[in-house]
């Protein structure tokens, strides 16, 4: 049977020796208690080791991301170790620069605006990966409910409160898509949950670059057709008439 | 052995606006005792790895805790580190409305002026301690 979380997690290193750390600090408490309110819950690292049984179980009841901000990786490592593995790993490191990461906390700078630019550009991908994850979870719910329609279903019944009676409804138009996008528009290939897709979708809407968004996590055939006539394994891939004109993120990461 | 130079070890905790004046506190302590003292960041003891533990073997330790839970002194007992001063903000804000220091994710400008006196102890506490536990 699937589980659909109500709340996604997220768990911040929150290492304030190193511009990351501070980062990933400012971003998820921004994002817990600003931008994704009743979406998103948080607990402070530390707790997976000393805290209550409740808290160590933290990424077992919430599927969890983790932001670093530094390739040490800690926030994620210590998940892995203590609980259960995240679902998603985000490095700030790989977003801002490793080096930029690494450097010391500008501690003149106003607290009040410290790092601003940085945490808005983080918060908005952080954003938008929860906002994928979300919409997969989404996603699974409404195909168990069509599932259970059809008599298909693996609920066992309807304990599961998987709401069998809505039928087919919630399928959105672009999930429907089952074949290549128009190639006469710039298309970008990305993944459920992948920082590097995130990114750049976050730079050509402030650009104000039209494009049309193709999720290889939603349409298998995407995933194929990336592998099959882009011979790509890993995304983002920027498509523009009809040509890879970029596979991974600038930094060639995916 | 001879003890190396102390490490300041402050909580950061999300959950509330003492783990953000733990953070401020330790970045402000780090300019004015540069060369006496370096930060580590919490998570990185957290997972207890080698070279973590090595970070705080035989090193004085400055915790900063955020709340009653004192998550950065428990950690750092934990993996064996040497605790010489231990503060809790929440001791040192009793009394003090902690709606008026802001949240978790701003500081209010009561919030700034308290992380700005509790630094200055801090500091003063450092420059008269050089060996021995304290507890605040």
């Amino acid at each position: 049977m699937l589980v659909h979380p109500k709340t996604t997690g997220i768990i911040a290193c929150c290492g304030s020796e190193c511009r990351g750390g501070y980062i990933s600090r400012a971003v998820a408490a921004r994002i817990v208690n600003q931008l994704r309110t009743t979406q998103v819950v948080t607990i402070s690292l530390p707790r997976l080791l000393v805290g209550t049984v409740d808290e160590k179980n933290f990424s077992l009841n919430h599927p969890t991301i983790t932001l670093d901000g530094c390739a040490k990786a800690c926030a994620r490592k210590a998940v892995e170790k203590y609980c259960f593995k995240p679902v998603i790993g985000i490095n700030i490191g790989d977003l801002i620069g490793e080096q930029e990461a690494l450097a010391s906390v500008n501690v003149q700078d106003d607290p009040t605006n410290r790092y601003m630019s940085e945490i808005e550009k983080i918060s908005g991908i952080v954003t938008h990966v929860l906002d994928s994850l979300s919409a997969m979870y989404e996603k699974a719910k409404v195909a168990q409910r069509n599932s259970c329609d059809q008599g298909t279903c693996d609920c066992g019944g309807s304990s599961c409160g998987c709401g069998c009676e809505s039928g087919s409804e919630g399928v959105s138009a672009s999930d429907q898509q089952s074949s290549e996008p128009n190639i006469d528009e710039i298309v970008i290939y990305t993944k459920t949950g992948c920082p590097f897709c995130a990114k750049v979708v976050q730079e050509y809407q402030e650009k104000g670059i039209s494009f049309q968004e193709v999720n290889t996590s939603v349409h298998a055939w995407a995933k194929k057709l990336c592998n099959d006539k882009y011979g790509a394994d890993k995304v983002p891939i920027i498509v523009k008439d009809g040509v890879a004109i970029q596979i991974g993120d600038i930094d060639g990461k995916g | 052995m001879d003890k190396k130079s102390p490490v300041i070890i402050p909580c950061c905790g999300i959950d509330s606006v003492y783990g953000l004046m733990t953070q401020e506190v330790a970045l402000k302590l780090k300019v004015e005792v540069e060369k006496q003292a370096k930060l580590l960041g919490l998570a990185y003891l957290v997972n207890g790895e080698i070279d973590a533990v090595q970070a705080i073997t035989n090193t004085p330790c400055i915790v900063i805790n955020g709340c009653s839970n004192e998550c950065a002194s428990n950690i750092v007992e934990l993996i064996g580190g040497d605790i010489d001063i231990e503060y809790d903000i929440d001791n040192l804000m009793a009394g003090v409305d902690m709606v008026s220091l802001g949240d978790a994710v701003k500081l209010s400008e009561s919030g700034a002026r308290q992380v700005s006196e509790i630094a200055g102890k801090l500091i003063a506490d450092l420059n008269n301690t050089e060996k021995g536990a304290a507890k605040c």
